[in-house]
């Protein structure tokens, strides 16, 4: 299923998007901001403050068979059920981000 | 003399060698079927006597096979040592009378199968014997093909930031066998200048610290130079166990093909 999802920093300290499981599909980083935000990534002088300021999004393929709501958002509490065993995305505080 | 057994007719006595052979006093397979449904002990009296005789033993791999504790005591002796037996165990001793007790097992059986001077061989179908019921290989416990890759079409990115472009946690009682991981970079147009570009494939254990599992770099400007590795990994991720793929390119300008892919086959841990 393809969605589109905010990006954001990972415990890593990469780019990403905070969901147990996704592909990124190339070409589809929102918006194209020129010397900050090209299709395929955020430019190696991007800040967390840019993050906040223009909140890009990306296109990802996530699992068909995830829990989701009647209106189409991935199921909170099902989701941290489904991956209970991992420290973060089964902690009660994760919620995870907005498929648009 | 008789080749009896004196006290169980129609039982070869005991011997020992390879002279038993000779002697065609090596019996054939004689087997009895117990019903392991009930609870039986030793200490309370209600340990199953088994009115057989031999020296070798072999506990049948047949589905739902229970097991067991086997006293090699004549009259059940309560102190004696049992002998636990499971689908596949194999013992040697010589034996008149056996005692066994076992806990209640629904729907488990267990085929006790003996001899004198049968020489039950393990083989490589013994050598992954499982408790209770043999379980199907892991291809076919609910398997679901993964794959997890980036690659841009035409597969060529300008210079950005390490971005995570797949990630995978095992979902709680699955396991994922990790067959196949793929990395291949190739510089498109110049960087002026190069900065360091590649991929990483990250691995980490839940609730430990990540490492990297395989890693391609490089620092060659010229159009065309490329790098590639193809690792076949054969690992078990567990239960939240993750593993990631990312890529970078530092370099001012000019653009690098990225391409990393891995794939794995998810079943029922």
């Amino acid at each position: 299923m393809r969605k589109s999802v905010r990006l954001t920093r990972l415990q890593d300290g990469t780019w990403g998007v905070d969901l147990p499981n996704y592909n990124m599909i190339a070409g589809t980083h929102r918006p194209i901001v020129p010397k900050l935000i090209h299709a395929d990534g955020l430019d190696p002088k991007f800040t967390d403050h840019d993050l906040a300021r223009l909140a890009p999004m990306v296109e990802v393929e996530i699992p068909d068979n995830w829990p989701f709501t009647a209106e189409g958002q991935i199921d909170a509490e099902a989701l941290r059920e489904m991956y209970r065993d991992h420290p973060r995305f089964g902690a009660k505080d994760f919620i995870p981000p907005r498929l648009e | 003399m008789s080749k009896d057994d004196p006290n169980f007719k129609g039982i070869r006595r005991v011997s020992e060698g390879i002279g038993a052979a000779r002697e065609a006093l090596q019996t054939p397979l004689l087997h009895q079927d117990i019903d392991l449904s009930v609870a039986r002990s030793l200490a309370a009296g209600t340990a199953l006597q088994l009115s057989i005789a031999g020296n070798s033993l072999y506990v049948d791999q047949k589905a739902n096979t229970g097991n067991a504790r086997l006293f090699f005591t004549p009259r059940g002796e309560v102190g004696s040592t049992p002998v636990t037996i499971y689908p596949g165990w194999i013992g040697y001793k010589s034996f008149v009378g056996l005692y066994l007790e076992n806990d209640a097992q629904a729907g488990q059986t267990l085929r006790l199968i003996y001899g004198t001077d049968v020489d039950f061989r393990s083989s490589a179908g013994s050598g992954v014997t499982v408790l209770n019921s043999p379980r199907a290989a892991y291809y076919d416990r609910n398997p679901l093909i993964k794959q997890f890759s980036f690659g841009a079409i035409p597969g060529v990115l300008a210079p950005h930031a390490p971005a995570t472009r797949w990630i995978y946690t095992v979902p709680a009682n699955r396991r994922l066998y990790l067959e196949v991981l793929h990395v291949w970079v190739q510089r498109i147009t110049v960087g002026a200048p190069v900065g360091q570009y590649g991929i990483d494939i990250s691995y980490t254990p839940s609730g430990g610290a990540s490492g990297t599992l395989l890693t391609l770099h490089s620092l060659d400007n010229t159009v065309a130079a490329n790098r590639f590795t193809n690792v076949t990994p054969a690992a078990i991720l567990s239960p939240g166990d993750v593993i990631s793929g990312q890529d970078t390119d530092a370099s001012t300008g000019g653009t690098v093909e990225f391409n990393h892919t891995a794939k794995g086959t998810e079943f029922d841990a």
